[in-house]
Order: C-alpha cells, then sequence, then structure tokens
C-alpha cells in the first residue's frame, strides 16, 4: 500500500515534468526495486521492517527532485532533447511546409493521372474533398509530430504552446477551396487557394512586398 | 547552489563509467559501491542513478542485460567500447582540471 502510494505520488512528479510512458514505467519499476533491495539490506542488518521503509523511500529522493533529474537526463539523452527549439518548433514548422507542398503538387499529379472521361465523378470527388485534406492534414500532421517529441521533450510546455500558435498561424494563412461546376452546365470546376486570418495578411504583405 | 551543481557536472558520469569499468552492476549495487568508496562524500537521491544509467544506455556508452531474480526483473549495466573510449576521455579531462587547480595553488588529493 505504501510502495503503490509513493510510486503514484512519482508517477505524478513525472508526468509533470513530461516524462511518460514507457520511460517512465521503466524508471518506476527501477526505484521500487531499488527501494526493496534496500529494506532488504537494512532488516538484514537488524533495522524494524517499517523504519527500514521509511528510511529507504528517503534515502530514494523526493518525487519532485527524482522526477526534475529524470527530465533533465532524459533531454542530454538525445538529439531532440538538446536542441528542443529545433525538434519543437522548427520541424513542425517544416513537416506543415512539407505536407503543404506534397498535397498541392500530388493533388495536381494525381488529377491529372485521371484522363478517363467516365471517371469525371472521381475527379469531382477530389475537387470536393481534396481541400479540406488540404486544410487540416499539414496542421494535423505537423500537430502529432509535435505532440509526439511532447512526450519525449521534459518540460516542453511552453514550447508546445508557442508552436500551437505558430501553427495554427502559419496553417490559417493558406486556404483552399473548390468551386464545383453548376448542375447541367460545364464538366470541370475549380479550386481556389487565398490568403486567409492574420497569417494571411502577413503572408499577403509579404508575397506583395517581395513579388 | 547553482554554481556548486554546475562545478560537479560530469561527476555522475565519470563515477559510473569508472565504477562499470571492470564489473557489470545493478542500481543498487552501484549506489551502495559509489557510497562505500566514496565515504558518504557524495549526498544525492539514490534513485537518481538511474535516469544517469538509462541516459548513458541511450548514448551507447553502456550496454544492459536483464536477468529474473526472485520473480523480479533486475537489470544489469557493463560499459560498452565507446563507453571506455568516453571514460578515458573524462579522466584525461578531470586530471587537466586537477592539474589546474593544483597550479593555482590549490591542492586535490586523488584516492
Amino acid at each position: 500500500m505504501r510502495e503503490d502510494s509513493n510510486i503514484s505520488k512519482m508517477r505524478t512528479a513525472l508526468r509533470r515534468q513530461g516524462v511518460w510512458g514507457s520511460r517512465a514505467e521503466r524508471l518506476l519499476q527501477e526505484w521500487a526495486d531499488h527501494v526493496r533491495d534496500d529494506v532488504a539490506h537494512r532488516v538484514e542488518s537488524g533495522v524494524d521492517p517499517v523504519v527500514a521503509g521509511t528510511a529507504a523511500w528517503r534515502a530514494l529522493g523526493t518525487p519532485g527532485d527524482l522526477a526534475t533529474h529524470a527530465a533533465g537526463e532524459l533531454a542530454a539523452g538525445s538529439w531532440l532533447g538538446r536542441h528542443p527549439w529545433v525538434a519543437g518548433l522548427a520541424m513542425p514548422v517544416l513537416v506543415w511546409l512539407l505536407t503543404v507542398a506534397t498535397l498541392f503538387f500530388g493533388g495536381a499529379w494525381l488529377g491529372s493521372l485521371i484522363t478517363d472521361p467516365d471517371a469525371h465523378h472521381v475527379k469531382l470527388a477530389m475537387l470536393e474533398w481534396w481541400p479540406q485534406v488540404f486544410n487540416w492534414l499539414p496542421w494535423l500532421l505537423s500537430m502529432s509530430w509535435l505532440a509526439w517529441m511532447a512526450g519525449r521533450m521534459p518540460g516542453g510546455w511552453k514550447l508546445f504552446w508557442v508552436t500551437t500558435v505558430v501553427l495554427t498561424f502559419c496553417s490559417t494563412a493558406i486556404h483552399m477551396d473548390s468551386i464545383n461546376p453548376p448542375l447541367n452546365g460545364p464538366e470541370s470546376g475549380s479550386i481556389s487557394m487565398t490568403t486567409a486570418g492574420p497569417g494571411g495578411l502577413l503572408l499577403h504583405g509579404m508575397l506583395r512586398l517581395f513579388l | 547552489m547553482k554554481t556548486k551543481e554546475h562545478l560537479l557536472d560530469g561527476v555522475p558520469e565519470l563515477l559510473v563509467l569508472r565504477l562499470l569499468a571492470h564489473d557489470e552492476m545493478y542500481g543498487y549495487q552501484l549506489v551502495s559501491e559509489i557510497q562505500r568508496r566514496s565515504k558518504g562524500a557524495f549526498e544525492f537521491g539514490e534513485g537518481c542513478i538511474y535516469p544517469v544509467l538509462h541516459r548513458l544506455v541511450a548514448q551507447r556508452l553502456l550496454l544492459e542485460r536483464q536477468q529474473e531474480v526472485s520473480g523480479r526483473t533486475r537489470r544489469y549495466y557493463r560499459l560498452s567500447a565507446t563507453g571506455k573510449k568516453r571514460l578515458a576521455h573524462l579522466e584525461n579531462t578531470w586530471k587537466q582540471v586537477s592539474a589546474t587547480i593544483n597550479a593555482c595553488g590549490m591542492e586535490v588529493r586523488h584516492a
């Protein structure tokens, strides 16, 4: 019961520092084993089991100190952890840019492949759904990357929010819309790309400045 | 004290690598050995050693193996070839720091 309570406190402390999942469970398992070994050693040398248990947990360290230390070591152990701003900000933005480019050129390429007049409805369905994919998938992928990183980068909440704001700003900058052909009208629709929102205003200004 | 922490940066790594240079050990054994050899000179939360061990494994400086002991899985750590090179580098750096401190008139006693 006592062990469960202490382990639970340590698990909470680790989670607060951004350490969870298998890394946290492995640490918790080794800490619990360490305490069992220490208690056994103290009891062997004549200490009362209850006193030995209290002393062993105290010697292990406080949950806060252990979690802070674990988070620091975790960060130092990986390239991504040692470069949190590259991993947490530059890379999600790069993922967003690459997905936008892939969807834009990939969509155009896929559309060009459908030349059969009988498959015209496929083209229309693509025209209808592609903008939704374009508008949401890059943001979702880059946020997924960030969420994956957050699980591996201790203390990354400040970074998480900054990146969320930047990615949301980027993702609202370009907006794709489809214009379906009217019923009984010509058999082709069109896709338009516009700048939108505060990110769009900035992008629009930059384009006017440089083009 | 922040300064003290910075001054001791790298010491836990050096201690762990040095102790594992000849024998493989598990966490509790390693902590007991550090306390025995340092005669309590280093005061630290014993659990702090495990994140260090995990980092060194991730950096391929240590190798680990698991063994069932009394129904529990115990992890044994030992130095890898890369770890041996890292230990040599850290020992060399440590000697240089000691020599510099000695040159400044502050005697450092080696064990």
